[in-house]
């Protein structure tokens, strides 16, 4: 990644014996939202530190459009920061505050107030200028915070889950917000968050991490119907992970026999020999639920229970053999056509194309 | 019923206790403004003639500016001092830290007689003894812990993230320090400062120890109480009471104990600047 704007290059960090980020490297092109995305201690806020110049790594580099940060302390980078606990200043107005990072760059008062005053308004604070901080309310703070990162103009903008202290509705609102100004300012946004919602719903790409380790780098599209391994497969949890030993490598895919039967499977790049053992993924919303099989793989399940996320449902399948419930992706429609009751007997089924080994279809 | 009883003791107690603390101050205060030369039941009626005989009296003058002249740079000296030692304790971890501490705090449970001695013997050496240096010495020794405490307090109420949102919108550890962190002290500075400037405006001991010519107001005090009984004293007593409970009040208005419930929106609850403020109060 030679155009990339940041390039992160075999950076670790270590903390006396406990190493937060092993070493890892990927590039953040120009103007892409990158989400990095896992849960507490996996790393993603050392990352983030690393990058803000608060955390020196103890190994590699980090690149700003080919110079090295190296030894740069905070104060001379240009890389602001959307902290988690807003960090406002709460004896400056909320003018003031937006006109931190330019008053440090030396701006003359009147040009000062007249970016913080545009970018105010831009965010609708426009009325609130003179008010103090901590009379603002949780999402105005929140813009607040915002402006007072934008107003530096900056080629990137980290965020360390700036939305985890709003409520559903808000944060809705904000990743909205979001991705309109990041699309509208062309600028790379770095997030850091826990939620995979917003991760999904804002980033062009997304990074899994998982204690100090990038498990996985891709679009949410990739990561979502091509998990790289276990762990990312078990995090995101939209597939059921099944286990088989291997039969027949074919053209187009592997038959494998497991305790439930044979089954096939994608080849994809698979390299695994005859009688190997091998762990493969079924994607939930692509099976297929009835009285008779449709596809060539099917199993007998008896319905335990099921979940609601929007106008899609979770089914969850016992499955003789297979220690994990079967997981089924239904939209809401099709569920209630079933008709099913729990304790239902059903054939659960799904084609070649629906099941993939780990990291065989990059 | 045994529990009413054990509150109304309790009660009792706590209203004694106030009593014995006040009733020489209330005394002094009465006696000050009453027209017979002893402090005699039953008064004699209203005069301000003590009040006019302390303040044209040229040693009492001269003490009260030499009070005025110590304890402002004391308290300007702990202030600054103080908050060097609490921004240390807060930002930075170093060998030997809690000692630090420790010894930053050490002051004021050291008897003022011990301490007195060791500044007598101190500054002597020195060929400081008796001088009004003397005395600014001593007292911001005793004054810098209550600054330090102050400041302290309200510092641990500081988002940690503040600064260093501050250094990534490059302002560099200096600027931080100038905008950012003095700003978030600054009621805890006023009233550091009001508080250390009561503390040597009223310290006896130690001052009596090491002033030597150059009395302050309390030492003159003394000095007069050994010559004769006069009413001058109660009025003496009357202003600097007043003047001390003023410079506290204020200084604890300050300290954002009257803010409580603005503070209490944005950070943690108010840590107990009271204790720190009443151990004062009762040294008078």
């Amino acid at each position: 990644m030679s155009e990339a704007l940041v390039e992160i290059d075999r950076v670790a960090k270590r903390f006396g014996d406990y190493t937060a980020v092993t070493e890892t490297s990927f590039g953040i092109g120009q103007g892409e939202f990158l989400a990095i995305m896992g849960s507490s201690g996996c790393g993603k806020t050392t990352m983030l530190r690393m990058l803000a110049g608060l955390e020196e790594p103890s190994a590699g580099e980090i690149r700003l459009e080919g110079r090295s940060q190296k030894g740069l302390p905070p104060w001379r980078r240009d890389l602001p920061l959307v902290w988690q606990s807003l960090a406002l200043f709460p004896f400056l107005s909320v003018l003031d505050n937006v006109g931190f990072g330019l008053k440090m760059r030396g701006v003359a008062k009147v040009e000062r107030d007249r970016r913080s005053l545009a970018w105010l308004h831009k965010l609708e604070l426009g009325e609130f200028a003179s008010r103090n901080v901590m009379q603002l309310s949780g999402g105005q703070r929140q813009r607040v915070a915002l402006a007072r990162a934008l107003v530096t103009e900056p080629k990137v903008l980290l965020l360390d889950e700036p939305l985890s202290a709003l409520d559903a509705h808000l944060s809705v609102r904000m990743q909205a917000l979001l991705r309109s100004l990041q699309r509208e300012l062309g600028i790379t946004f770095v997030y850091v968050t826990h939620s995979q919602t917003e991760a999904f719903s804002m980033a062009d790409r997304v990074v899994i991490m998982s204690r100090g380790k990038v498990e996985q780098i891709g679009s949410p599209q990739a990561i979502y119907r091509h998990p790289a391994n276990r762990f990312v497969a078990e995090f995101i949890g939209n597939v059921t992970i099944l286990r088989g030993s291997v039969a027949e490598v074919g053209e187009q895919a592997v038959r494998l026999n497991t305790a439930t039967g044979a089954m096939s499977v994608s080849r994809g790049n698979f390299a695994g020999s005859h009688g190997a053992p091998a762990d493969f993924y079924v994607n939930a919303d692509q099976i297929a639920i009835g009285d008779e099989p449709r596809h060539e793989n099917h199993v007998r399940a008896r319905f335990l229970s099921h979940k609601f996320i929007g106008n899609m449902v979770t089914l969850f399948l016992e499955v003789p053999g297979i220690e994990d419930d079967l997981k089924v992706i239904l939209p809401e429609r099709t569920y209630d056509c079933l008709g099913m009751q729990p304790g239902d007997s059903v054939v659960a089924s799904w084609p070649a194309a629906a099941a993939h080994f780990f990291g065989g279809a990059a | 019923m045994m529990l009413r009883l054990g509150r109304w003791f309790g009660w009792a107690y706590t209203g004694y206790t106030f009593l014995f603390i006040l009733a020489p101050i209330a005394a002094s205060l009465v006696f000050s403004f009453n027209a017979d030369r002893f402090p005699s039941l039953p008064l004699k009626g209203f005069t301000m003639e003590w009040y006019g005989g302390t303040f044209t009296d040229p040693l009492v003058i001269e003490a009260f500016q030499r009070s005025v002249m110590v304890s402002i740079p004391v308290a300007l000296l702990s202030t600054i001092l103080g908050f060097c030692a609490a921004y240390c304790d807060f930002r930075f971890d170093f060998r030997g830290k809690s000692l630090f501490s420790l010894l930053m705090l050490l002051p004021p449970t050291i008897p003022s007689v011990i301490m007195g001695l060791g500044m007598l013997s101190y500054l002597s050496r020195m060929s400081l003894a008796g001088e009004v240096w003397a005395v600014l010495i001593s007292h911001v020794v005793i004054a810098l812990p209550f600054a330090m405490a102050m400041i302290r307090l309200r510092l641990a109420q500081m988002d940690s993230a503040l600064e260093e949102a501050s250094w990534n919108l490059r302002a560099s550890p200096a600027q931080t320090l100038w905008h950012v962190v003095l700003p978030f002290c600054k009621q805890s500075l006023v009233a550091a400062f009001l508080i250390t400037a009561a503390v040597s405006f009223d310290e006896f001991a130690v001052a009596w120890f090491v002033s030597g010519l150059n009395e302050t107001v309390p030492v003159r005090v003394l000095v007069f109480l050994q010559g004769q009984v006069s009413p001058v004293i109660n009025a003496i007593g009357t202003a600097v009471f007043t003047s001390s409970i003023l410079l506290v009040a204020v200084g604890m208005a300050f300290s954002g104990m009257g803010k409580a419930k603005r503070a209490a929106a944005d950070t943690p609850a108010q840590p107990p600047c009271g204790v720190l403020v009443s151990n004062n109060g009762l040294s008078l």
